[in-house]
Protein backbone atom coordinates (compact mmCIF):
# COMPACT_ATOMS: atom_id res chain seq x y z
CA UNK A 1 0.00 0.00 0.00
CA UNK A 2 1.62 3.34 -0.88
CA UNK A 3 1.63 6.10 1.96
CA UNK A 4 0.86 10.12 1.74
CA UNK A 5 4.35 10.72 1.69
CA UNK A 6 4.57 9.42 -1.86
CA UNK A 7 2.72 12.23 -2.89
CA UNK A 8 2.91 15.82 -3.59
CA UNK A 9 -0.48 17.39 -3.57
CA UNK A 10 -1.37 20.32 -5.94
CA UNK A 11 -3.68 22.52 -6.66
CA UNK A 12 -8.01 21.38 -5.90
CA UNK A 13 -9.36 19.93 -9.10
CA UNK A 14 -13.22 20.43 -7.70
CA UNK A 15 -15.16 18.54 -5.43
CA UNK A 16 -16.82 14.82 -5.52
CA UNK A 17 -20.00 13.98 -4.06
CA UNK A 18 -18.37 13.46 -0.78
CA UNK A 19 -14.76 14.12 -1.32
CA UNK A 20 -12.06 17.08 -2.53
CA UNK A 21 -10.04 16.13 -5.32
CA UNK A 22 -6.42 17.35 -5.92
CA UNK A 23 -4.21 17.05 -8.22
CA UNK A 24 -1.09 15.00 -6.71
CA UNK A 25 2.22 14.43 -8.50
CA UNK A 26 3.99 10.75 -7.52
CA UNK A 27 7.16 12.04 -6.39
CA UNK A 28 8.82 8.14 -7.25
CA UNK A 29 7.83 7.50 -10.66
CA UNK A 30 6.99 11.44 -11.73
CA UNK A 31 3.29 10.57 -12.94
CA UNK A 32 0.79 13.10 -12.03
CA UNK A 33 -2.24 11.24 -10.43
CA UNK A 34 -5.81 13.11 -8.68
CA UNK A 35 -6.16 12.44 -4.91
CA UNK A 36 -9.66 12.10 -3.94
CA UNK A 37 -9.74 12.53 -0.21
CA UNK A 38 -12.69 11.84 2.11
CA UNK A 39 -12.54 13.33 5.65
CA UNK A 40 -12.97 10.56 8.29
CA UNK A 41 -14.70 11.35 11.78
CA UNK A 42 -13.19 8.50 13.91
CA UNK A 43 -16.31 7.31 15.51
CA UNK A 44 -18.12 7.19 12.04
CA UNK A 45 -16.38 4.60 10.18
CA UNK A 46 -15.80 4.52 6.40
CA UNK A 47 -18.75 6.35 4.70
CA UNK A 48 -20.41 3.65 2.11
CA UNK A 49 -19.85 5.65 -0.69
CA UNK A 50 -16.37 5.46 0.20
CA UNK A 51 -16.67 1.76 0.16
CA UNK A 52 -18.93 1.12 -2.94
CA UNK A 53 -16.47 2.91 -4.94
CA UNK A 54 -13.48 1.34 -3.77
CA UNK A 55 -14.38 -2.05 -3.86
CA UNK A 56 -16.43 -1.56 -7.24
CA UNK A 57 -13.62 0.65 -8.91
CA UNK A 58 -11.28 -2.01 -7.87
CA UNK A 59 -12.69 -4.71 -9.98
CA UNK A 60 -13.47 -2.52 -13.06
CA UNK A 61 -10.14 -1.86 -15.16
CA UNK A 62 -11.40 -1.00 -18.46
CA UNK A 63 -9.66 1.76 -20.72
CA UNK A 64 -12.78 3.96 -20.70
CA UNK A 65 -13.32 4.22 -16.69
CA UNK A 66 -11.04 5.91 -14.61
CA UNK A 67 -8.40 3.90 -13.01
CA UNK A 68 -8.24 3.24 -9.62
CA UNK A 69 -4.61 3.12 -8.32
CA UNK A 70 -4.28 2.74 -4.59
CA UNK A 71 -5.82 3.29 -1.35
CA UNK A 72 -4.31 5.23 1.92
CA UNK A 73 -6.40 5.10 4.64
CA UNK A 74 -5.57 6.73 8.13
CA UNK A 75 -7.58 7.18 11.30
CA UNK A 76 -8.57 10.64 9.92
CA UNK A 77 -8.30 10.52 6.02
CA UNK A 78 -8.83 8.12 3.24
CA UNK A 79 -7.04 9.08 -0.16
CA UNK A 80 -7.67 7.43 -3.23
CA UNK A 81 -5.45 7.30 -5.66
CA UNK A 82 -6.49 7.41 -9.33
CA UNK A 83 -5.44 8.52 -13.11
CA UNK A 84 -5.04 11.86 -13.55
CA UNK A 85 -7.12 13.79 -16.53
CA UNK A 86 -6.90 16.82 -17.93
CA UNK A 87 -10.31 18.21 -17.71
CA UNK A 88 -14.13 17.14 -17.88
CA UNK A 89 -16.57 16.99 -20.31
CA UNK A 90 -18.48 19.84 -18.12
CA UNK A 91 -15.78 22.01 -18.29
CA UNK A 92 -15.02 21.20 -21.98
CA UNK A 93 -18.59 22.15 -22.54
CA UNK A 94 -18.57 25.01 -20.83
CA UNK A 95 -15.15 26.19 -22.43
CA UNK A 96 -16.92 26.33 -25.52
CA UNK A 97 -19.33 28.94 -25.06
CA UNK A 98 -18.85 31.76 -27.01
CA UNK A 99 -20.35 35.28 -25.41
CA UNK A 100 -24.03 33.29 -23.88
CA UNK A 101 -23.81 31.43 -26.92
CA UNK A 102 -23.22 27.56 -26.31
CA UNK A 103 -21.77 25.38 -29.23
CA UNK A 104 -21.86 21.62 -29.32
CA UNK A 105 -19.03 19.45 -30.79
CA UNK A 106 -17.86 18.66 -34.01
CA UNK A 107 -19.97 15.63 -35.09
CA UNK A 108 -16.79 13.39 -35.17
CA UNK A 109 -15.97 14.24 -31.78
CA UNK A 110 -19.30 13.69 -30.28
CA UNK A 111 -19.48 10.04 -31.90
CA UNK A 112 -15.72 9.51 -30.33
CA UNK A 113 -17.33 10.53 -27.06
CA UNK A 114 -20.46 8.39 -27.19
CA UNK A 115 -19.02 5.32 -28.54
CA UNK A 116 -16.63 5.30 -25.43
CA UNK A 117 -19.07 6.01 -23.11
CA UNK A 118 -21.34 3.37 -24.36
CA UNK A 119 -17.85 1.15 -24.03
CA UNK A 120 -17.01 2.33 -20.07
CA UNK A 121 -21.15 1.57 -19.21
CA UNK A 122 -21.19 -1.80 -21.31
CA UNK A 123 -18.16 -3.08 -19.05
CA UNK A 124 -20.33 -1.74 -15.96
CA UNK A 125 -23.16 -3.54 -17.05
CA UNK A 126 -21.15 -6.43 -18.18
CA UNK A 127 -19.73 -7.05 -14.20
CA UNK A 128 -23.13 -6.05 -12.85
CA UNK A 129 -22.70 -2.57 -11.75
CA UNK A 130 -24.91 0.31 -11.72
CA UNK A 131 -22.82 3.95 -12.20
CA UNK A 132 -26.01 5.86 -11.10
CA UNK A 133 -24.86 9.40 -11.39
CA UNK A 134 -23.37 9.65 -15.53
CA UNK A 135 -23.05 13.37 -16.33
CA UNK A 136 -20.75 15.49 -17.89
CA UNK A 137 -19.02 16.46 -14.53
CA UNK A 138 -18.44 12.33 -14.05
CA UNK A 139 -17.08 11.75 -17.31
CA UNK A 140 -13.47 12.75 -17.32
CA UNK A 141 -11.70 13.47 -20.70
CA UNK A 142 -7.57 14.27 -21.59
CA UNK A 143 -6.02 15.71 -24.45
CA UNK A 144 -5.43 12.72 -26.39
CA UNK A 145 -9.27 12.78 -27.02
CA UNK A 146 -10.08 9.68 -24.23
CA UNK A 147 -12.82 9.92 -22.52
CA UNK A 148 -13.36 7.49 -18.98
CA UNK A 149 -16.11 6.97 -16.18
CA UNK A 150 -15.29 8.92 -12.81
CA UNK A 151 -17.04 9.38 -9.40
CA UNK A 152 -18.44 5.65 -8.55
CA UNK A 153 -19.34 7.16 -5.45
CA UNK A 154 -23.47 6.59 -5.98
CA UNK A 155 -22.56 3.07 -8.12
CA UNK A 156 -23.91 -0.21 -6.26
CA UNK A 157 -23.78 -4.19 -7.71
CA UNK A 158 -27.02 -5.08 -8.90
CA UNK A 159 -28.89 -8.41 -8.60
CA UNK A 160 -32.00 -10.06 -9.30
CA UNK A 161 -34.65 -8.81 -8.45
CA UNK A 162 -33.39 -5.12 -7.09
CA UNK A 163 -35.76 -3.81 -4.88
CA UNK A 164 -34.02 -1.94 -2.67
CA UNK A 165 -33.01 0.60 -4.61
CA UNK A 166 -32.93 4.35 -3.48
CA UNK A 167 -34.59 6.49 -6.04
CA UNK A 168 -32.74 9.58 -4.63
CA UNK A 169 -30.05 8.80 -7.38
CA UNK A 170 -28.66 10.29 -10.58
CA UNK A 171 -28.57 14.33 -11.03
CA UNK A 172 -31.69 15.62 -11.71
CA UNK A 173 -30.81 16.99 -15.58
CA UNK A 174 -29.77 13.05 -16.47
CA UNK A 175 -32.64 11.23 -14.14
CA UNK A 176 -34.53 8.89 -16.07
CA UNK A 177 -38.38 9.17 -16.35
CA UNK A 178 -39.22 6.09 -14.17
CA UNK A 179 -37.02 6.59 -11.43
CA UNK A 180 -38.16 10.79 -11.42
CA UNK A 181 -41.61 8.54 -10.69
CA UNK A 182 -40.21 6.83 -7.30
CA UNK A 183 -39.46 3.47 -9.27
CA UNK A 184 -37.28 1.39 -6.94
CA UNK A 185 -36.60 -1.62 -9.45
CA UNK A 186 -34.60 0.37 -12.54
CA UNK A 187 -31.50 -1.36 -13.59
CA UNK A 188 -29.05 -0.93 -15.97
CA UNK A 189 -31.80 1.44 -18.15
CA UNK A 190 -30.83 3.99 -15.40
CA UNK A 191 -27.54 5.19 -17.19
CA UNK A 192 -28.74 4.41 -20.56
CA UNK A 193 -31.30 7.16 -19.88
CA UNK A 194 -28.04 9.61 -18.97
CA UNK A 195 -26.11 8.60 -22.03
CA UNK A 196 -28.85 9.63 -24.09
CA UNK A 197 -28.86 13.46 -22.44
CA UNK A 198 -25.44 13.49 -22.70
CA UNK A 199 -25.17 12.84 -26.50
CA UNK A 200 -27.98 15.37 -27.14
CA UNK A 201 -25.96 17.79 -24.96
CA UNK A 202 -22.98 17.12 -26.59
CA UNK A 203 -25.04 17.99 -30.25
CA UNK A 204 -25.92 21.04 -28.78
CA UNK A 205 -23.82 22.21 -26.04
CA UNK A 206 -27.20 22.75 -24.23
CA UNK A 207 -28.50 20.07 -21.22
CA UNK A 208 -31.41 18.54 -22.75
CA UNK A 209 -33.69 18.69 -19.73
CA UNK A 210 -32.85 21.08 -17.69
CA UNK A 211 -35.68 20.84 -14.63
CA UNK A 212 -35.05 22.65 -11.21
CA UNK A 213 -37.32 19.96 -9.22
CA UNK A 214 -38.86 16.75 -9.67
CA UNK A 215 -42.19 17.68 -11.18
CA UNK A 216 -40.89 20.33 -13.29
CA UNK A 217 -38.33 17.57 -14.68
CA UNK A 218 -40.98 15.33 -16.01
CA UNK A 219 -42.74 18.49 -17.19
CA UNK A 220 -39.21 19.05 -19.68
CA UNK A 221 -39.22 15.44 -20.60
CA UNK A 222 -42.72 14.89 -21.65
CA UNK A 223 -43.05 17.93 -23.44
CA UNK A 224 -40.52 16.44 -26.23
CA UNK A 225 -40.63 13.24 -25.91
CA UNK A 226 -44.91 12.83 -24.96
CA UNK A 227 -46.69 11.92 -21.93
CA UNK A 228 -46.71 8.22 -21.51
CA UNK A 229 -49.97 6.19 -21.39
CA UNK A 230 -51.03 2.70 -20.19
CA UNK A 231 -50.80 2.00 -24.12
CA UNK A 232 -47.18 3.55 -24.44
CA UNK A 233 -45.70 2.24 -21.45
CA UNK A 234 -47.67 -0.58 -19.62
CA UNK A 235 -47.40 -0.20 -16.29
CA UNK A 236 -46.81 3.59 -15.86
CA UNK A 237 -49.67 4.35 -13.60
CA UNK A 238 -48.58 1.69 -11.18
CA UNK A 239 -45.06 3.91 -10.43
CA UNK A 240 -45.47 5.38 -7.04
CA UNK A 241 -45.47 8.82 -8.06
CA UNK A 242 -47.33 9.21 -11.36
CA UNK A 243 -49.84 11.49 -11.62
CA UNK A 244 -52.80 11.19 -14.11
CA UNK A 245 -53.76 14.80 -14.13
CA UNK A 246 -50.16 15.36 -16.18
CA UNK A 247 -51.38 17.48 -19.22
CA UNK A 248 -51.46 15.42 -22.40
CA UNK A 249 -48.22 16.22 -24.79
CA UNK A 250 -47.58 14.32 -27.90
CA UNK A 251 -44.06 13.76 -28.88
CA UNK A 252 -42.03 16.43 -30.73
CA UNK A 253 -39.93 16.01 -33.57
CA UNK A 254 -36.56 15.36 -31.75
CA UNK A 255 -34.38 15.56 -34.42
CA UNK A 256 -35.53 18.71 -35.80
CA UNK A 257 -35.88 20.17 -32.56
CA UNK A 258 -31.72 19.63 -32.11
CA UNK A 259 -31.47 20.26 -35.68
CA UNK A 260 -32.34 23.93 -34.81
CA UNK A 261 -29.58 24.06 -32.23
CA UNK A 262 -26.39 23.12 -33.93
CA UNK A 263 -24.80 23.71 -37.19
CA UNK A 264 -23.97 20.14 -37.85
CA UNK A 265 -25.57 18.26 -40.05
CA UNK A 266 -27.67 15.00 -37.63
CA UNK A 267 -27.73 11.99 -39.30
CA UNK A 268 -30.93 9.87 -39.72
CA UNK A 269 -29.15 6.93 -37.57
CA UNK A 270 -28.11 9.58 -34.97
CA UNK A 271 -31.77 10.41 -34.73
CA UNK A 272 -32.75 7.14 -34.51
CA UNK A 273 -30.34 6.20 -31.65
CA UNK A 274 -31.10 9.23 -29.96
CA UNK A 275 -34.76 7.79 -29.71
CA UNK A 276 -32.99 4.07 -28.45
CA UNK A 277 -31.27 5.61 -25.23
CA UNK A 278 -34.66 8.12 -24.69
CA UNK A 279 -37.23 5.80 -24.71
CA UNK A 280 -39.83 6.61 -21.49
CA UNK A 281 -40.19 3.03 -20.79
CA UNK A 282 -37.34 1.68 -19.53
CA UNK A 283 -38.05 -2.11 -21.28
CA UNK A 284 -37.84 -0.37 -24.56
CA UNK A 285 -34.74 1.28 -23.86
CA UNK A 286 -31.70 0.14 -25.87
CA UNK A 287 -28.53 -1.58 -23.68
CA UNK A 288 -25.22 -0.40 -23.85
CA UNK A 289 -24.27 -3.33 -26.43
CA UNK A 290 -27.26 -2.98 -28.73
CA UNK A 291 -26.36 0.83 -29.16
CA UNK A 292 -22.40 0.33 -29.72
CA UNK A 293 -24.21 -1.92 -32.81
CA UNK A 294 -26.11 0.64 -33.51
CA UNK A 295 -25.75 2.08 -37.28
CA UNK A 296 -24.34 5.47 -36.50
CA UNK A 297 -21.22 3.98 -35.14
CA UNK A 298 -20.68 1.72 -38.06
CA UNK A 299 -17.45 3.49 -39.17
CA UNK A 300 -16.10 2.27 -35.83
CA UNK A 301 -16.98 -1.57 -36.58
CA UNK A 302 -16.58 -2.01 -40.34
CA UNK B 1 -2.57 1.11 12.55
CA UNK B 2 -3.94 1.83 15.92
CA UNK B 3 -4.68 -1.25 18.36
CA UNK B 4 -7.34 -1.96 19.68
CA UNK B 5 -6.46 -4.30 22.90
CA UNK B 6 -9.44 -5.76 24.71
CA UNK B 7 -9.47 -4.06 28.34
CA UNK B 8 -11.69 -4.16 31.12
CA UNK B 9 -15.21 -4.60 29.97
CA UNK B 10 -13.90 -4.47 26.25
CA UNK B 11 -12.75 -7.90 26.29
CA UNK B 12 -13.80 -10.38 24.43
CA UNK B 13 -14.71 -13.25 26.69
CA UNK B 14 -17.47 -10.60 27.43
CA UNK B 15 -18.23 -9.23 24.23
CA UNK B 16 -20.14 -6.66 25.70
CA UNK B 17 -20.64 -5.30 29.57
CA UNK B 18 -24.07 -7.11 30.99
CA UNK B 19 -27.20 -4.67 30.30
CA UNK B 20 -28.79 -3.28 32.51
CA UNK B 21 -32.07 -4.32 31.25
CA UNK B 22 -32.59 -8.43 31.79
CA UNK B 23 -30.81 -10.00 29.24
CA UNK B 24 -32.62 -10.99 25.99
CA UNK B 25 -33.23 -15.00 25.22
CA UNK B 26 -33.88 -15.65 22.13
CA UNK B 27 -36.81 -17.24 22.88
CA UNK B 28 -38.25 -14.51 25.27
CA UNK B 29 -38.29 -12.15 21.76
CA UNK B 30 -39.84 -14.54 19.87
CA UNK B 31 -42.87 -14.50 21.67
CA UNK B 32 -43.35 -11.08 22.01
CA UNK B 33 -46.20 -10.06 19.55
CA UNK B 34 -44.48 -7.84 16.85
CA UNK B 35 -45.53 -7.91 13.10
CA UNK B 36 -42.87 -5.47 12.06
CA UNK B 37 -39.92 -7.43 13.04
CA UNK B 38 -42.51 -10.51 11.58
CA UNK B 39 -40.00 -11.11 8.32
CA UNK B 40 -36.01 -10.88 9.81
CA UNK B 41 -37.32 -12.84 12.74
CA UNK B 42 -38.71 -15.39 10.41
CA UNK B 43 -35.35 -16.47 8.86
CA UNK B 44 -32.78 -15.70 12.17
CA UNK B 45 -35.25 -18.45 14.06
CA UNK B 46 -34.14 -20.85 11.34
CA UNK B 47 -31.55 -21.25 13.58
CA UNK B 48 -29.89 -24.17 11.55
CA UNK B 49 -28.24 -21.35 9.44
CA UNK B 50 -27.32 -19.87 12.66
CA UNK B 51 -25.54 -22.80 13.47
CA UNK B 52 -23.93 -23.56 10.35
CA UNK B 53 -22.63 -20.21 10.58
CA UNK B 54 -21.53 -20.23 13.86
CA UNK B 55 -19.75 -23.73 13.28
CA UNK B 56 -18.39 -22.25 10.19
CA UNK B 57 -16.80 -19.14 12.34
CA UNK B 58 -15.59 -21.23 15.41
CA UNK B 59 -13.66 -23.46 12.95
CA UNK B 60 -11.67 -20.61 11.48
CA UNK B 61 -10.75 -18.97 14.17
CA UNK B 62 -10.53 -21.42 17.12
CA UNK B 63 -6.99 -21.48 17.16
CA UNK B 64 -6.68 -17.66 18.12
CA UNK B 65 -8.87 -18.45 21.10
CA UNK B 66 -7.23 -17.60 24.62
CA UNK B 67 -8.09 -17.10 27.89
CA UNK B 68 -9.89 -13.72 27.46
CA UNK B 69 -11.37 -15.16 23.41
CA UNK B 70 -14.30 -17.40 23.17
CA UNK B 71 -14.33 -18.46 19.48
CA UNK B 72 -16.54 -21.92 20.70
CA UNK B 73 -19.93 -22.29 18.81
CA UNK B 74 -21.87 -22.16 21.43
CA UNK B 75 -20.77 -18.31 22.48
CA UNK B 76 -21.07 -17.43 18.56
CA UNK B 77 -24.93 -19.16 18.28
CA UNK B 78 -26.19 -16.22 21.36
CA UNK B 79 -24.15 -13.78 19.55
CA UNK B 80 -25.50 -14.26 15.39
CA UNK B 81 -28.92 -14.65 17.03
CA UNK B 82 -28.50 -11.51 18.69
CA UNK B 83 -26.65 -9.56 16.43
CA UNK B 84 -28.87 -10.38 13.38
CA UNK B 85 -32.31 -9.98 14.82
CA UNK B 86 -31.24 -6.32 16.16
CA UNK B 87 -29.62 -5.60 12.55
CA UNK B 88 -32.25 -6.98 10.88
CA UNK B 89 -30.11 -8.02 8.38
CA UNK B 90 -31.21 -9.63 5.14
CA UNK B 91 -30.40 -13.18 4.32
CA UNK B 92 -27.85 -11.68 1.40
CA UNK B 93 -25.84 -9.34 3.68
CA UNK B 94 -25.27 -12.43 6.44
CA UNK B 95 -24.33 -14.40 3.57
CA UNK B 96 -21.84 -11.84 2.19
CA UNK B 97 -20.89 -10.93 5.41
CA UNK B 98 -19.47 -14.65 6.07
CA UNK B 99 -17.96 -14.87 2.77
CA UNK B 100 -15.97 -11.82 4.12
CA UNK B 101 -15.04 -13.32 6.69
CA UNK B 102 -14.43 -16.49 5.02
CA UNK B 103 -11.90 -15.22 3.28
CA UNK B 104 -10.19 -12.43 5.71
CA UNK B 105 -9.47 -15.80 8.18
CA UNK B 106 -8.62 -17.77 4.91
CA UNK B 107 -6.60 -16.26 2.42
CA UNK B 108 -5.63 -12.60 3.95
CA UNK B 109 -3.63 -13.23 7.37
CA UNK B 110 -0.30 -13.75 6.29
CA UNK B 111 0.95 -14.88 9.94
CA UNK B 112 -1.23 -15.56 13.31
CA UNK B 113 1.58 -13.68 14.96
CA UNK B 114 1.76 -9.56 14.53
CA UNK B 115 -2.07 -9.16 14.42
CA UNK B 116 -4.00 -6.50 16.69
CA UNK B 117 -5.71 -8.55 19.67
CA UNK B 118 -9.19 -7.54 18.73
CA UNK B 119 -8.02 -9.91 15.38
CA UNK B 120 -8.58 -12.90 17.36
CA UNK B 121 -12.24 -12.27 18.65
CA UNK B 122 -14.85 -13.56 15.73
CA UNK B 123 -17.27 -11.82 17.29
CA UNK B 124 -15.66 -8.53 16.33
CA UNK B 125 -14.32 -8.97 13.05
CA UNK B 126 -17.28 -10.80 12.47
CA UNK B 127 -19.76 -7.77 13.09
CA UNK B 128 -17.30 -5.64 11.16
CA UNK B 129 -17.60 -8.23 7.94
CA UNK B 130 -21.56 -7.12 8.65
CA UNK B 131 -21.32 -3.76 8.82
CA UNK B 132 -18.93 -4.18 5.46
CA UNK B 133 -21.82 -6.19 3.69
CA UNK B 134 -24.60 -3.49 5.05
CA UNK B 135 -22.82 -1.04 3.58
CA UNK B 136 -22.35 -2.81 0.12
CA UNK B 137 -25.38 -3.87 -0.46
CA UNK B 138 -27.42 -1.31 1.27
CA UNK B 139 -28.40 2.30 -0.24
CA UNK B 140 -29.80 3.13 2.87
CA UNK B 141 -27.18 2.27 5.98
CA UNK B 142 -27.03 2.65 9.82
CA UNK B 143 -24.70 4.82 11.76
CA UNK B 144 -21.99 4.32 13.01
CA UNK B 145 -24.13 4.64 16.57
CA UNK B 146 -26.69 2.41 15.61
CA UNK B 147 -23.83 -0.34 15.44
CA UNK B 148 -22.97 0.37 19.02
CA UNK B 149 -25.81 0.04 19.81
CA UNK B 150 -26.31 -3.54 18.41
CA UNK B 151 -23.30 -4.69 19.51
CA UNK B 152 -22.61 -2.71 23.01
CA UNK B 153 -18.98 -1.87 21.50
CA UNK B 154 -17.75 1.72 21.21
CA UNK B 155 -17.69 4.01 18.09
CA UNK B 156 -14.40 4.52 17.83
CA UNK B 157 -13.20 0.52 18.53
CA UNK B 158 -16.04 -0.26 15.86
CA UNK B 159 -14.42 2.43 13.41
CA UNK B 160 -10.56 0.92 13.84
CA UNK B 161 -11.80 -2.63 13.33
CA UNK B 162 -13.58 -1.63 10.06
CA UNK B 163 -10.81 -0.54 8.64
CA UNK B 164 -8.65 -2.75 9.68
CA UNK B 165 -10.41 -5.21 7.87
CA UNK B 166 -11.02 -3.04 4.93
CA UNK B 167 -7.35 -3.27 4.37
CA UNK B 168 -6.88 -7.28 5.38
CA UNK B 169 -9.09 -7.30 3.02
CA UNK B 170 -7.89 -5.14 0.20
CA UNK B 171 -11.12 -3.58 -0.32
CA UNK B 172 -12.17 -6.67 -2.22
CA UNK B 173 -15.90 -6.51 -1.44
CA UNK B 174 -17.47 -7.25 -4.81
CA UNK B 175 -19.34 -10.69 -5.26
CA UNK B 176 -21.92 -11.13 -7.95
CA UNK B 177 -25.00 -12.80 -6.76
CA UNK B 178 -24.48 -16.16 -8.70
CA UNK B 179 -21.08 -16.33 -6.89
CA UNK B 180 -22.11 -15.53 -3.84
CA UNK B 181 -24.65 -18.18 -4.17
CA UNK B 182 -22.45 -21.13 -5.79
CA UNK B 183 -19.82 -20.15 -2.30
CA UNK B 184 -22.87 -20.79 0.06
CA UNK B 185 -23.89 -23.46 -1.45
CA UNK B 186 -20.58 -25.23 -1.31
CA UNK B 187 -18.90 -23.61 2.41
CA UNK B 188 -22.00 -24.50 4.48
CA UNK B 189 -22.56 -27.78 2.83
CA UNK B 190 -18.65 -28.61 3.91
CA UNK B 191 -18.99 -26.50 7.13
CA UNK B 192 -22.74 -27.73 7.88
CA UNK B 193 -24.46 -30.63 7.46
CA UNK B 194 -26.09 -31.96 4.62
CA UNK B 195 -29.66 -32.29 6.14
CA UNK B 196 -29.44 -28.21 6.53
CA UNK B 197 -28.53 -28.01 3.25
CA UNK B 198 -31.96 -27.57 1.61
CA UNK B 199 -33.23 -25.32 3.61
CA UNK B 200 -30.94 -22.76 2.37
CA UNK B 201 -31.10 -23.76 -1.01
CA UNK B 202 -34.61 -23.62 -1.49
CA UNK B 203 -35.26 -20.23 0.50
CA UNK B 204 -32.69 -18.84 -1.72
CA UNK B 205 -34.52 -18.63 -4.60
CA UNK B 206 -37.86 -17.82 -3.67
CA UNK B 207 -37.54 -16.14 -0.31
CA UNK B 208 -34.24 -14.76 0.32
CA UNK B 209 -35.14 -11.57 -1.82
CA UNK B 210 -38.42 -11.09 -0.17
CA UNK B 211 -37.15 -10.69 3.26
CA UNK B 212 -37.00 -6.87 4.49
CA UNK B 213 -33.66 -5.72 3.12
CA UNK B 214 -34.33 -1.87 4.08
CA UNK B 215 -32.58 -0.99 7.45
CA UNK B 216 -35.16 0.25 9.95
CA UNK B 217 -34.92 3.14 11.82
CA UNK B 218 -36.29 1.24 15.24
CA UNK B 219 -33.17 -0.76 16.94
CA UNK B 220 -33.21 -2.37 20.14
CA UNK B 221 -31.36 -0.85 22.44
CA UNK B 222 -30.03 -3.57 24.75
CA UNK B 223 -26.62 -4.87 24.42
CA UNK B 224 -25.49 -8.55 24.05
CA UNK B 225 -25.48 -10.55 27.45
CA UNK B 226 -22.84 -13.33 25.91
Amino acid sequence: MASSSQFKQLEKLGNGTYATVYKGLNKTTGIYVALKEVKLDSEEGTPSTAVREISLMKELKHENIVRLYDVIHTENKLTLVFEFMDNDLKKYMDSRIVGNTPYGFEMSLVKYFEWQLLQGVAFCHENRILHRDLKPQNLLINNKGQLKLGDFGLARAFGIPVNTFSSEVVTLWYRAPDVLMGSRTYSTSIDIWSCGCILAEMITGRPLFPGTNDEEQLKLIFETMGTPTERTWPGVSTLPKYNPRLPQHLPKDLGALLQSQTREKMELTLIDLLYGLLQLNPDRRLSAKQALNHPWFAEYYQ
Amino acid sequence: MQQVTPKGDFACAQFAAPPSPPPHTPDALADRPSPALAPARTWVRQSALINQIATLLSALTSKFSNHRVNNSKQHLVLFLTEVLKRSKCSKKVVLLSIYYFHKLYTYKLDSITNLPEFSRCSKRVYLCCLILAHKFLNDQTFSMSSWQRISGLSSKDISTMERWCLTKLDYELFLDDDRLSAWSRKILVQEGGADTLPVICKKRASEEDSFDLLPHKKLHTGVIAI
